[in-house]
């Protein structure tokens, strides 16, 4: 707690011929990062053509994949389901080097890849088969304008026929300039339609030559004529019943689809998550330095784990390996990844912790304070018993059925739960339940404060948490740069604000005895001319400037701590705003039926339940924003770099493998 | 003026400025929302969050419109300064300098409602950016809230319940 995982830096250097089992149990052990190594003598290690096969196959499986997915048939769905999701199972997989592996793959394919590409092939041709008919019923039913067999519509031996559409505005000098230009040779049959033309044009074959220029020129749109004899009516019969038949088809080609995917999703799932592990697992290939029989890896690990990975590595290589573990020098400190370490009943809000950015290795994580702070702070701003409890109900049922997943969901659901208690807490101090429902209803409830009527004394309370906030962080600032040996930023940056504090806390406590208003002068006094002083020393002649900007900082990251205030009467007053309401609709009746009591109804649950979204998700925000930009500005960077360990993902497969 | 005058400018203004900024701004966030759902649909849920942030500041007007209402007893009673005389006036006259305050300080939904409708776009981009985008975007809150803070000081110390 409050410390990242220590981590030592581990150097290997072993075999060749170890390299894939090496990596492979590195990969699937997941707790070492690993970096690149710069070794001069040496060359880069390079991904081989098993890799390179790996990635292109990933590929072609990811492919399979969308497309079985298409037909996979639905299960269940729904809020049940996104509560409580299904365990996927995990098929095991026996792993003896990447070349047996890829063959698998390979043998794999082939018995199902031209299996599902057919039925895609069949799918997709008779989609294609189905546009094209419908395109000539289409055309068909314009020709049925003209009520001629169609046969009479296709060039012979002697003539050309061309069919087509004009602008209706182009029709006549089109006919005048075809009819000069074939001297009265051509025969033309025309049918208006909408605003354009349609028309047949008859040509003799040696005057096709002269005419068909002019038709471009007009853009006359071409129409094909489809197979067939009679008249399009005769024909667009023939043509729906081939449409039938093409859909019945396309159907039964969807149905093998769906049969394909229930026989092969599992499995075509399964390989491509072996062969995305092992295209991730070439990526670290250029980080290696290798010789002619040897390679080298360097990376970080936690130190726990350190007799674990050691004995398995010795295992993996046969004991033919040099293994250097040591603790990070000085100059690495900006080099070491930062996994946090918290205790069970914190860790969920790492989340917050990693959203705004890591700890440097030796800072302080603030993740067991914010914990507290965060849920206090969404408690305080939403402040209604009843939505505290809606809020854990829903909470409550998401942790239950993502815990095994340890997914976001299950954190966020973790911190809203924790958040939700504090909101109860708040709630039955200030008698809220739905607002004032109580009140207003005729009950006598027990409170502490008021929200509306001890208003001030709400602001109070918030403006002191916020200084106690502030003094908090400062403090805790104060504490890790001394410990690090940066004592001219802990007594000029961190110390006069905690000095300033106490001088405030004192002077607004000890009102009444002047002791206590001396003292806190002085305390007052001293900070802020040790304040200025930091300030002259970090700054030089802006200090002018920026003593007054960064004084009034401090007042204006006080100042907003009012949100507490204002966010607990938003709720309290929405909560009003719906009780009101719905006491004004309550008493109407239509004759002896009480509409008002169901209209009063459907608006108390629909209008709280806006009220619980709408705070809820206020009271979310600006407690972080005040752990964010207020908090964490007192003492907090967040500029470590995140731990990412070399590791596999497996959702549906896990692999069984012995060095 | 009589007394009436002041409270019911101070109760319309208060609702009624911040109600037409917060529309305002939901509508420039809207309009990124509309744009980016039409790109993926699965950009809804944090695009239509982020467009109801602006949202807020009509909800505090609405929150200062009944308080004045109640401490000036239209809701609930009746009218407690129908007699025009100082006492009064000065009362109706700090509610309607309450209202003001919250109505000028809602006019902060308008940049809110452009931080939001940036945070979209980014959100549309990549989605890890969604809580960023949203605490962006509570900045431009914050004024909204002192001016809500500064109305209830105004309410509770010059009036009462």
């Amino acid at each position: 707690m409050f410390r990242p995982e220590e981590m030592v830096k581990i150097e290997v250097i072993t075999l060749n011929r170890y390299k894939d089992s090496l990596l492979t149990y590195l990969h699937e052990n997941g707790v070492v990062e690993i970096r690149e190594l710069d070794v001069k003598s040496a060359q880069k290690d390079s991904p081989n053509e098993y890799h390179r096969k790996a990635a292109s196959y990933s590929i072609t499986i990811s492919r399979l994949v969308d497309f079985l997915k298409a037909y996979r048939r639905k299960t269940g769905g729904g809020i049940k389901e996104f509560i409580f999701p299904p365990e996927r199972a995990r098929k095991k997989y026996r792993y003896e080097g990447i070349e047996k592996l890829i063959k698998d793959v390979e043998s794999f394919l082939a018995q199902v890849e031209p299996e599902i590409k057919a039925v895609e092939g069949k799918i997709t041709s008779t989609q294609t088969e189905i546009e094209r008919i419908k395109g000539e019923i289409a055309v068909l039913e314009l020709l049925s304008a003209l009520n001629l067999d169609v046969s009479y519509l296709r060039s012979t031996d002697m003539l050309e026929i061309v069919v087509g559409t004009v602008d209706r505005n182009k029709f006549r000098p089109l006919v005048e300039e075809v009819t000069r230009a074939t001297e009265n040779r051509a025969v033309i049959v025309s049918k208006d339609f909408k605003d354009k033309v349609l028309a047949v044009f008859v040509f003799l074959k040696s005057d096709y030559e002269k005419a068909n220029p002019i038709l471009a020129k007009y853009s006359l749109e071409r129409i094909e004529i489809p197979e067939g004899e009679g008249t399009p009516r005769e024909l667009i019969a023939v043509y729906e019943e081939k449409l039938r038949a093409k859909e019945e088809e396309l159907e039964s080609a969807k149905k093998d689809a769906e049969m394909l995917a229930e026989k092969y999703y599992d499995d075509v799932v399964f390989y491509q998550e072996l062969m995305e592990n092992e295209r991730d697992k070439s990526t670290v290939l250029p980080m290696l330095a290798r010789t002619n029989m040897t390679f080298a890896m360097t990376g970080w690990l936690p130190r726990a784990n350190v007799p674990e990975v050691l004995e398995g590595i010795k295992r993996v290589t046969e004991g033919k390996a040099y293994i250097n573990v040591r603790e990070p020098d000085e100059e690495e400190l900006d080099e070491i990844p930062i996994k946090l370490k918290n205790p069970g009943w914190a860790r969920p809000f790492e989340m917050l912790t990693e959203m705004y950015g890591v700890p440097k290795y030796d800072e302080i994580d603030p993740t067991p304070i914010i914990t507290f702070t965060y849920s206090f702070f969404f408690g305080f701003m939403l402040t209604d018993f009843m939505y505290g409890l809606i809020i854990a109900i829903i909470a409550a049922l998401l942790v239950k059925g993502h815990k095994k997943f340890n997914d976001g969901t299950y954190k966020f659901s973790y911190t809203l739960l924790i958040s939700s208690f504090f909101t109860m807490i708040m709630g039955a101090i200030f008698g809220s339940y739905f607002g004032n429902a109580l009140d207003l209803a005729g009950f006598t409830v027990p409170r502490v404060w008021d929200t509306f009527k001890d208003a001030l004394v709400v602001l109070q309370l918030a403006l002191a948490i916020g200084l106690a906030h502030l003094f908090l962080g400062y403090t805790v600032g104060f504490i890790v740069k001394l410990k690090n040996g940066d004592k001219k930023s802990a007594l000029l940056d961190q110390l006069p604000w905690m000095l300033i504090i106490l001088g405030i806390v004192t002077l607004v406590l000890g009102t009444n005895s002047p002791s206590a208003g001396t003292v806190g002068k002085a305390l007052f006094g001293i900070g802020l001319i040790l304040f200025a002083i930091g300030e002259i020393v970090n700054n030089g002649g802006l200090a002018v400037l920026l003593i007054i900007s960064d004084f009034f900082g401090f007042v204006g990251s006080w100042l907003s701590y009012a949100r507490l205030m204002a966010l607990a009467l938003a709720t309290a007053g929405i909560a009003m705003v719906i009780n009101i309401l719905v006491q004004m609709i309550w008493g109407v009746s239509i004759g002896p039926v009480p509409i008002g009591i169901v209209i009063g109804l459907i608006l108390f649950v629909g209008g709280q339940l806006f009220s619980v979204a709408i705070n809820a998700l206020g009271a979310f925000v600006h407690s972080l924003r005040l752990q964010y930009v207020e908090f964490f500005g007192t003492f907090y960077s967040g500029e470590g770099k995140p731990f990412e360990p070399f590791r596999a993902k497996r959702e549906v497969s896990e692999l069984e493998f012995e060095a | 003026m009589d007394p009436i005058v002041y409270v019911s400018l101070g109760a319309a203004l208060a609702a009624g400025l911040a109600g037409a900024a917060s529309a305002f701004g939901v509508g420039v966030a809207g309009a990124a929302a509309a744009g980016v759902v039409a790109e993926d649909e699965k950009n809804f849920k944090n695009a239509l969050i982020l467009e109801g942030l602006p949202m807020t500041q009509s909800i505090y007007g609405l929150i200062t419109l009944f308080l004045i209402l109640m401490v000036s007893g239209i809701l609930g009673g009746g009218f407690k300064f129908t007699a025009n005389n100082p006492d009064n006036i000065v009362k109706s006259a700090i509610l309607l300098g309450a209202g003001l305050v919250v109505g000028l300080t809602g006019l902060s939904a308008i940049p809110q409602g452009i931080i939001a409708s940036a945070g979209i776009g980014a959100v549309a981009k990549n989605p890890k950016t969604f809580t960023q985008g949203i605490i962006f975007a509570a900045m431009a809150e914050t004024m909204a809230i002192f001016g809500l803070v500064g109305a209830l000081i105004m309410i509770v110390t010059g009036v009462g319940f």
